[in-house]
């Protein structure tokens, strides 16, 4: 248990259901909650935050006590200093952005002055200012989200807790907001755990994973290692994602494309579905170098193994250079009429700039 | 609930003339009619009754004016009392969804008795309640020296006994309708349960509140029953406009009409420009 | 408080009256038309639809039970309200026989109209009394007490009948009445002398009898100077003009005065 971040032991009872959860989140550090519908993931969220009180165990931030169902101990949500961003956002309707932002300062006491120019001192670093007296309504849904995120930061919160942050937005915009999220979740210096039923959300924004299948926790650990090797086969289909990290070996290429995540020394680890691995037996003509300027890199690959899923075909493969292991899910359509041969040499091409 | 991401996309009234236009059946064009001539025409043989050659003089009484006065004073403070205890009440009703169904049930029943009930009976019953015998009453009277009946306050508490319905179950309904996760985001700021309620909740639900407002007022100033019964009829003191256009009509029916016409343009005229401005307030 | 037994059907009352059948057949001899007096069983010529001040509910349900028990199959159609609003009613055409008016006033505007069929009848008079709750708390001796603002006190609204007597009894007697509410019929006012909310009323002497134990009535000297005449009438274009006569005769006649005279009204 780490007494500065979060300290989490806790099961809740709903009905026949029971979540039982165990967390600890040390400051500067990222969890994500990730698991289908009905696996407890907001109910977590929201146990946390006090909206919700735990049958039995505890939750405590930064050596605080906030639930101890033993001693009936229980804050209310207003008095644990936990700042959280909603699956809507939910910013007040009737409120401009400004007021929005300015809304947790006044409710603790702040000068209504003060508050104001607070909340237009954070609007400005979220690149709002334009959008300082605009209403929720006239906000797209990446500013929203900005917006609830520094109405939820304004307040310096030791905690904060992200519900499914990215689900409200299209596919397009998602991808600028989930960068915009990375920066500023690695701004804030306090403990963060976010829920999500996107694994490619927990594994760009999250240090590590914790997967929930039916109020229980399947499998935790680094986003590497659950990716890597799914505790089960719920997980993996749960994740069904590869990371891979690519060796720089040109300059410049340590920037990576949008929900990339940069590694150390250089080194960067790109997160790939392998449904966006394409295969061929020949070696494509337009096969880029693994540096991926062109967008896309080619591995020559032993086949390991090949799958049926239900209208789809999975080939596991091993890189032969390095010996990094993937897979690749294909259309029937998109397989040789003879199918790939276990042991057969191939050539996969995965996307490594550009993102779903 | 303007430009609420969360509200419910059924509040919205649709952008384009051709959406709207392809949303009435023509099936519902001629009851719709036939409903709307239903609750004009009555008013119309009203204004067509009334005495227009005579007007000026029958309006010069200065009873009009007095009783005119004594209506509109006495439906705004029935109204402000109605907001002042009807909001609390329709919050309690709202949150009960988690009490014993018997309980939550028969707490809605009560507070709607007062809509079905005659509001003569309902007259009674104050008498009963708050006059000098009353069940309360006595002690108004033997401990402050208070006798209700027969003064201006009888009239605001019987109109605010008929009123108040109106506007409970018309803030019951925005409460309900309104995303009570947006208290949850509200209280994860630290906001107290007040200040939630202050700028969070009231904001939220203020078209309910407006609408439960102007029918409240509206059922105010055309209180008779339990006005005549609790407070009485004295000219300047209990009289207001229906009870002096009844009284009128049993002598001089001619001013009945009058009076009749100065309520009808009154009410039309407040319950227009009250709406336009609240609904507009809380929409732009 | 408008017409407290509005269109009341009286139908199958006749069981209930009849031990005294044989007395009113004597009783009604000489009045009642052949037809009704001979018919057996039912007999819808001998209906009747009265229109009656409020005043006059008890006594007017009574004598039309000996009507109905009478004419064995007939029904007496009932509607007691305000006299004005009564008027207006049958002014706007309503299927009406007889009217009974507690007002000159309002029978003469029905008469004006030309609706009433032969010259309306003064049948019964009714004076004021001073109606005051059980005890007498307030110590009410007579009518200089209700110019005394300390008391609570209710008149009848000068536009109501009741309200115009009292306004002759008051003026007769030099006395300026400091109401505390003007009641629109003289039921309101007794109910709140019953009620103890008002200390005194100006209410008709039938009414103190009606309410029985529930109110006490004080006489004062002028009551007389004040009698409120009710007059009866046939209405114009009755249904069942036979039958509209013979149920004003009944209400002229010996009997209708005995019933008249037990409630507390004057023979008019």
């Amino acid at each position: 248990m780490n007494a500065a971040g979060l300290a989490a032991g806790f099961t809740v009872d709903r009905g026949t259901f029971r979540l039982d959860l165990e967390l600890a989140v040390p400051p500067g550090g990222v969890t994500a909650i990730v698991g289908p519908n009905g696996a407890g993931k907001s109910t977590a969220l929201r146990t946390i935050a006090g909206l919700v009180r735990p049958s039995t165990g505890r939750v405590s931030l930064a050596g605080r006590v906030l639930d101890d169902a033993a001693s009936m101990t229980h804050l209310p949500p207003a008095a644990r200093g936990i700042g959280v961003v909603f699956q809507d956002y939910l910013l007040f309707p009737h409120l401009t952005a400004a007021e929005n932002v300015a809304f947790g300062l006044l409710a603790q006491g702040m000068p209504r002055r003060d508050a104001h120019r607070t909340a237009r001192e954070w609007l400005d670093r979220f690149g709002l200012s334009a959008h300082a007296d605009s209403r929720p309504g006239a906000l797209s849904g990446g500013q929203a989200q900005r917006v609830a995120l520094a109405r939820a930061l304004v307040l310096e919160p030791a905690l904060l807790l992200l519900d499914e942050p990215l689900a409200a937005l299209d596919a397009a915009t998602r991808l600028d907001v989930r960068a915009d999220l990375v920066e500023r979740l690695r701004e804030f210096g306090g403990a963060t755990v976010l829920v999500t039923h996107d694994p490619l959300d927990a594994v760009v924004l999250a240090d590590e994973i914790v997967v929930l299948e039916h109020g229980r926790v399947a499998q935790r650990g680094a986003p590497t290692e659950v990716t890597r090797s799914p505790a089960n086969d719920y997980v993996a289909r749960l994740v069904g994602l590869h990371l891979l990290r690519l060796a720089p070996t040109t300059e410049g290429a340590g920037r990576g494309g949008d929900g990339a995540v940069g590694g150390g020394s250089g080194e960067r680890t790109v997160v790939v579905s392998p449904s966006e691995v394409r295969v061929s037996v020949e070696r494509p003509a337009d096969a880029a170098s693994i540096t991926g300027e062109s967008g896309s890199a080619t591995w020559e690959c032993r086949v390991t193994g090949v799958e049926e899923l239900g209208g789809r075909t999975r080939i596991l493969l091993e890189s032969i250079a390095d010996g990094h292991r993937f897979s690749a899910e294909l259309a029937l359509r998109d397989v040789p009429p003879f199918g790939y041969g276990v042991g057969s040499t191939v050539w996969a091409t995965l996307p490594i700039a550009a993102h779903r | 609930m303007r430009g609420s991401r969360t509200g419910s996309p059924g509040l919205r009234a649709p952008r384009s003339p051709d959406a709207r236009r392809s949303g009435i059946p023509a099936a519902l064009w001629a009851p719709a009619v036939l409903a709307l001539a239903f609750l004009v025409l009555p008013l119309v043989a009203l204004v067509v009754r009334v005495p227009w050659s005579r007007l000026p003089e029958l309006l010069a009484a200065p009873e009009i004016a007095t009783s005119l006065g004594l209506s509109l004073g006495s439906a705004a403070a029935a109204t402000a009392l109605s907001l002042l205890f009807g909001i609390p009440l329709a919050w309690v009703l709202a949150r009960s969804a988690h009490w014993n169904p018997v309980a939550r049930r028969s707490l809605r029943a009560l507070v709607t008795v007062p809509l079905v009930l005659p509001p003569v009976v309902g007259g009674v019953a104050l008498l009963l309640l708050l006059g000098r015998r009353g069940l309360l009453g006595q002690y108004l009277d033997a401990w402050f020296g208070i006798q209700l009946p027969f003064t201006t306050a009888a009239v605001v508490i019987a109109q605010t006994f008929v009123a108040m319905p109106f506007l409970v179950l018309a803030v019951e309904g925005a409460l309900r309708g309104a995303d009570r996760r947006l208290e949850d985001a509200a209280a994860t700021l630290g906001a107290s349960d007040w200040f939630i309620f202050r700028r969070v909740t009231l904001p939220l639900i203020a078209p309910g509140v407006a609408a439960g407002a102007v029918l409240c007022f509206a059922r105010a100033l055309g209180e008779f029953g339990a006005t005549i019964t609790f407070a009485g009829n004295f000219p300047g003191v209990t009289q207001t406009m229906p009870l002096s256009a009844y009284l009128a009509l049993q002598s001089n029916p001619d001013a009945a009409y009058v009076i009749s016409l100065v309520l009808l343009v009154v009410s039309v005229l407040v319950l227009v420009s009250l709406r336009d401005r609240w609904v507009s307030g809380v929409t732009a | 408080m408008r017409g407290g037994r509005s269109a009341a059907t009286r139908t199958g009352a006749a069981a209930a009256a009849a031990a005294g059948v044989a007395l009113l057949l004597a009783g009604c001899a000489g009045t009642a038309p052949g037809d009704a007096m001979t018919s057996t069983g039912t007999d819808t010529s001998a209906d009747v639809t009265v229109y009656a001040a409020a005043s006059l509910t008890e006594s007017l349900g009574r004598i039309a039970d000996r009507y109905e028990a009478a004419n064995p199959g007939a029904t007496v159609t009932l509607n007691f309200a305000g006299s004005s609003a009564l008027a207006q009613q049958i002014m706007s055409g309503a299927p009406v026989d007889v009217f009974a008016s507690a007002s000159a006033d309002t029978m003469r505007v029905v008469v004006d109209a030309g609706l009433a069929d032969g010259d309306p009848v003064v049948f019964a008079g009714n004076t004021l009394e001073i109606a005051v709750p059980p005890g007498n708390p307030a110590g009410v001796s007579g009518l200089t007490d209700l110019a005394n603002t300390a008391l609570t006190i209710a008149l009848c609204a000068p536009e109501v009948p009741c309200g115009a007597a009292s306004t002759r009894v008051l003026d007769a007697a030099g006395i300026t009445a400091a109401p505390d509410t003007l009641e629109t019929d003289v039921r309101a006012a007794l109910t709140k002398v019953e009620l103890g909310e008002v200390d005194a009323a100006l209410v008709y002497r039938t009414d103190v009898l009606a309410a029985g134990d529930a109110v006490e009535g004080i006489e004062f000297a002028g009551a007389a100077d004040a009698v409120t005449d009710y007059a009866i009438t046939r209405v114009m274009d009755a249904a069942n003009p036979a039958a509209a006569a013979a149920f004003v005769d009944l209400v002229l006649g010996d009997d209708g005065r005995r019933v008249l005279a037990d409630a507390g009204f004057t023979n008019g």
